[in-house]
């Protein structure tokens, strides 16, 4: 057999096959996606909701925003936990340096973004939105409860507390503050709910709109299913009247032109498929509030190769030119879309026998829009230094996930205050938005 | 001993045996349901849980279709294109839950193989993951875990998986020394701490293969000095033996009460709820701390229970179990032709869901509750694949006709045509409102008279309908 690659790795083999297994499984296979079966953070979520969820469908909704008023906010999570020392990369850096020989980003190599710091190079199609100060960075950021345990900490992350008597996601209680809204004011691009939005259940989790049509071409078809999902004391009663309503209302974004504008260019792939599906939301006016895209990955043990080749590159090398492409798409609604690039946590400073890195501590955040105070760097930075590193050799948390997530959403929404959207912590603003 | 949860008022009939069926394969059938009530429920499950009692030779023809399922490591090593026998192998899963008697083995085979997940189709795993699943995961389903988890510490595919075979003493690769607490056994309810997690990495230092897919234990690349996680500790003195030292590790991880409750209480949640009750969880518990982790009394206790008794409709069928329930009903037959790509078909189907056999990236398995299905593409998506299923899709698996669903005494009216229908696709009759669903999308009265035009005509839309009811997607 060949000599096994690094665990995650993911595009070009996949490419260079010519089996039949289409689109679905090919994403499979490259995916290190969410985990979400600990049972344990999820309890009280799943007997309870039934019943109240059919009326709370019915009578919050309704198809369609009022014209051009939407602000969105677009979660695009890194599953795996994103290496942001190879990404956002200490300049200059001796410790840096004698910590990884082989995989640290050569100085030389890197884009300048201020004193301290440089970015990875196959991340340079985002420079020109760092020099129109449209994108910025948090490093040193992460979850203090998390434990490097990608599942756990995920779940503390998207639930916005690592208390696990609360069950519902960030994301549903910054929606709840925000009100009522329509049918796809919350959409996850992927085969499932994110546990972000996961308690009020009404987030339409689809693989692009296009997807969301019936083979069956009968008039009759909707409402036999609805009939034969009413009264049901089971939950799949209201998955299915959800379902029904999110086809109804699926017309107007399905005729709204799916190319891409302003000559953007989306990397061909799931991500690619997945944000160029956000902004065709977007564009539509449908109203959509919050949106979720998964990039798995990032669990990069071994072999996470070089600034030339390997798979640390690779994946950085698809994030940047699918965000590129994203935001050249969004054109001018760009000033109405505020993007937050988010991972479970950090890497090891200090690179593995391996070739790559472990589990580590904090980690970075990518802001991303016209609302995003750009072009800089937010929030306090410990350094390197064995003095400042954590838990024997992490990169230490300074900057708390929910202080930069809670403002975002403040901002971006336009909620009045981001009271009760992480129990039990008040936010103090870094100053990431305008 | 009261059952914790109450009475189900699911649309699903309380037929227990049907309710058996329903938990035990991948889909009741009518030959399955005459047989289980035959014969009891009872002996119906002994049968079950002693696989190789059960004859399967069409199966067996059907396994020989994918050569590189039981190809040898030499075989397989020489492939021009190692993915294959990944991709024979899902298929090969697939077509199992299908046509297999041996259907409670099978479930089992995919819990096991869910618990100690391991990716595939991966560069890392291609060649690997069909032995692991013949050598590890079907000779251990219905023995005893702390074999199954001593075995699974030898398997190359879960070494690869986690990375174990490049651990060394100087730098151990943590990522199986910490699933292997985390996720295989005792979970963080055990309290285990960071340094019990270093040890855990270092008692397996040394676990690794020859680079041919074979297992070597490298004596040169284990940890020697005292070990301690949890309870357990050991003086670890020599290299050469750090490979018995790991194996007592295992052991004492397996028999420990943390791994028999994570395990209970996840046995509870694929046969029982998603929110199962705390009183199996306790008895599971018990039966499999008595038994030494033994699974076959672990499975009789779960079925003999009041809380498996009284969950009727509490679980839901994933995405991939529906495909192969559907398959089932309409009595697709294994392709005659060479070529397996109607198998195909069914897996690209499973991987657009989401739900590929073997596919899931993260070592924590797929979940096996329904929000961790929660999806409206998913469940529109299932709706159109009813709908292909029902009009000859995947070619190349010959079905009878589906007027063979109403076979049977001769039909006087229409609506005895549609109770027909879901008598044999769900063993029951719908409820009123959602039989006059039925007749109402057909156009049909209930009293009109059997008219065969009018079944020839309806008869593939009224199966899609029924495949799509909750009749159907409750399991």
């Amino acid at each position: 057999m060949s000599a096994p690659t690094a665990v995650w790795r993911r595009p070009d083999w996949i490419c260079a096959e010519s089996e039949r297994v289409k689109a679905g499984l090919a994403e499979q296979e490259r995916s290190w996606s969410r985990g979400f079966t600990r049972r344990s953070f999820l309890a009280g979520s799943g007997m309870v909701l039934a019943a109240s969820l059919g009326s709370q469908l019915v009578t919050t909704r309704h198809a369609y925003a009022a014209e051009g008023t939407g602000k969105t906010l677009v979660v695009i999570f890194l599953r795996g936990a994103l290496d942001g020392l190879a990404t956002v990369v200490p300049a200059n850096d001796p410790n840096y340096r004698a910590a990884r020989p082989v995989i640290g980003i050569p100085d030389s190599q890197l884009l300048q973004l201020d004193a301290t710091f440089g970015l990875h190079p196959s991340l340079s199609p985002l420079m020109p939105l760092w020099n129109s100060d449209k994108l910025a960075f948090v490093h040193s950021v992460g979850a203090r409860d998390s434990n490097r345990d990608h599942f756990a900490s995920q779940s503390i992350m998207e639930r916005g507390t690592a208390t696990l008597s609360s069950s519902d996601g960030w994301l549903d209680r910054v929606l709840a503050k925000d009100g009522p809204g329509t049918t796809f004011r919350a959409v996850c691009e992927g085969p499932s709910v994110v546990e972000a939005l996961k308690a009020s259940r009404d987030a339409v989790a689809m693989r692009g709109i296009d997807s969301l049509t019936f083979n069956n071409p009968s008039a009759k078809i909707a409402d036999a299913l609805r009939t034969l999902y009413t009264g049901l004391d089971a939950p799949v009663g209201a998955l299915m009247e959800h379902t029904l309503t999110a086809v109804a209302d699926s017309g107007p974004i399905k005729g709204t032109p799916k190319t891409p504008q302003n000559g953007a260019r989306y990397p061909a792939n799931a991500f690619g498929d997945a944000l160029a599906d956000v902004v065709r939301l977007v564009r539509s006016n449908c109203g959509l509030r919050a949106a979720t895209v998964d990039l798995g990955g990032w669990d990069l043990h071994s072999e996470a190769g070089t600034v030339t080749a390997g798979a640390q590159t690779s994946h950085l090398t698809e994030l940047g030119s699918a965000l590129s492409a994203y935001t050249t798409d969004l054109g001018t609604r760009i000033s109405d879309v505020t993007t937050v690039v988010i991972s479970e946590f950090g890497r090891r400073v200090e690179q593995n026998s391996s070739g790559g890195t472990d589990h580590g501590f904090g980690g970075l955040m990518m802001l991303i829009g016209g609302a995003v105070r750009g072009g800089q760097m937010h929030g306090a930075w410990p350094g390197l230094a064995e003095a400042d590193l954590t838990s024997g050799g992490d990169l230490d948390i300074r900057n708390d996930y929910r202080d930069v997530l809670g403002e975002v959403a403040l901002k971006a929404l336009g909620l009045g205050d981001m009271s009760g959207i992480f129990p039990g912590y008040t936010v103090n603003p870094l100053g990431v938005m305008r | 001993m009261p059952p914790a949860s109450t009475a189900s008022t699911s649309v699903l009939i309380d037929d227990q045996q049907l309710h058996v069926l329903r938990r035990a394969t991948y889909g009741p059938t009518p030959e399955l349901l005459a047989d289980i009530r035959a014969r009891g429920t009872n002996a119906w499950l002994s049968e079950q849980l002693a696989p190789l009692s059960i004859g399967d030779s069409a199966m067996d023809a059907v396994v020989a279709r994918f050569p590189l399922v039981n190809a040898a490591i030499s075989t397989l090593n020489a492939l021009a294109q190692p993915r294959e026998a990944s991709l024979q192998l899902q298929q090969c899963t697939i077509a199992r839950q299908v046509w297999s008697k041996r259907q409670l083995f099978e479930v089992m085979v995919e819990f096991w193989s869910n618990h100690l997940n391991v990716l595939t189709p991966h560069p890392a795993t291609y060649t690997l993951k069909p032995v692991e699943d013949r050598a590890v995961i079907r000779k251990h389903a219905l023995g005893r875990f702390e074999n199954l988890l001593v075995a699974d510490a030898r398997s190359p595919a879960m070494l690869h998986y986690l990375m174990n075979n490049e651990s060394e003493a100087a730098d151990p690769n943590e990522n199986y020394g910490r699933e292997l607490l985390q996720l295989h056994t005792v979970t963080p309810s055990a309290r285990y701490t960071e340094t019990d997690v270093r040890d855990s990495a270092l008692v397996l230092t040394g676990r690794s293969t020859d680079g041919k897919g074979t297992f070597v234990y490298k004596s040169e690349l284990h940890y020697v000095g005292p070990v301690r996680v949890l309870g357990w500790s050991s003086a670890n003195a020599s290299a050469s033996g750090g490979l018995a030292v790991g194996d007592s590790y295992l052991r004492y991880l397996a028999r420990h009460e943390h791994t028999a409750r994570n395990l209970s209480r996840k046995l509870a949640l694929r046969f029982v709820s998603d929110d199962p009750p705390q009183s199996l969880i306790d008895n599971l518990t018990e039966v499999w701390l008595d038994t030494g982790g033994a699974i076959v009394p672990w499975l009789r206790a779960l079925f003999t229970s009041p809380e498996f008794a009284n969950s009727i409709g509490q679980k839901n069928r994933r995405p991939g179990e529906d495909v192969v329930a559907s398959a089932r009903a309409l009595k697709f037959q294994p392709p005659t032709l060479p070529s397996n790509s109607p198998l195909v078909d069914l897996l690209n189907d499973c991987g657009r869901f989401g739900h590929a056999p073997l596919g899931w990236g993260p070592p924590n398995g797929y979940p096996d509750i329904l929000d961790g299905w929660w999806s409206v593409g998913t469940t529109l998506g299932r709706c159109n694949v009813h709908r292909q299923f029902t009009r000859g899709y995947p070619t190349g698996l010959p079905r009878p006709p589906l007027r063979d669903l109403l076979a049977g005494p001769s039909m006087s009216t229409l609506g005895a045509v549609v109770d027909r229908l879901t008598d044999t696709l769900t063993a029951q009759r719908f409820r009123d409102d959602h039989r006059n669903a039925l007749l109402a999308y057909a156009g049909w009265s209930a009293s009109a008279p059997y008219d065969q035009r009018a079944v020839d005509k309806m008869l593939p839309d009224l199966t899609e309908l029924v495949l799509n009811s909750a009749y159907r997607s409750l399991r």
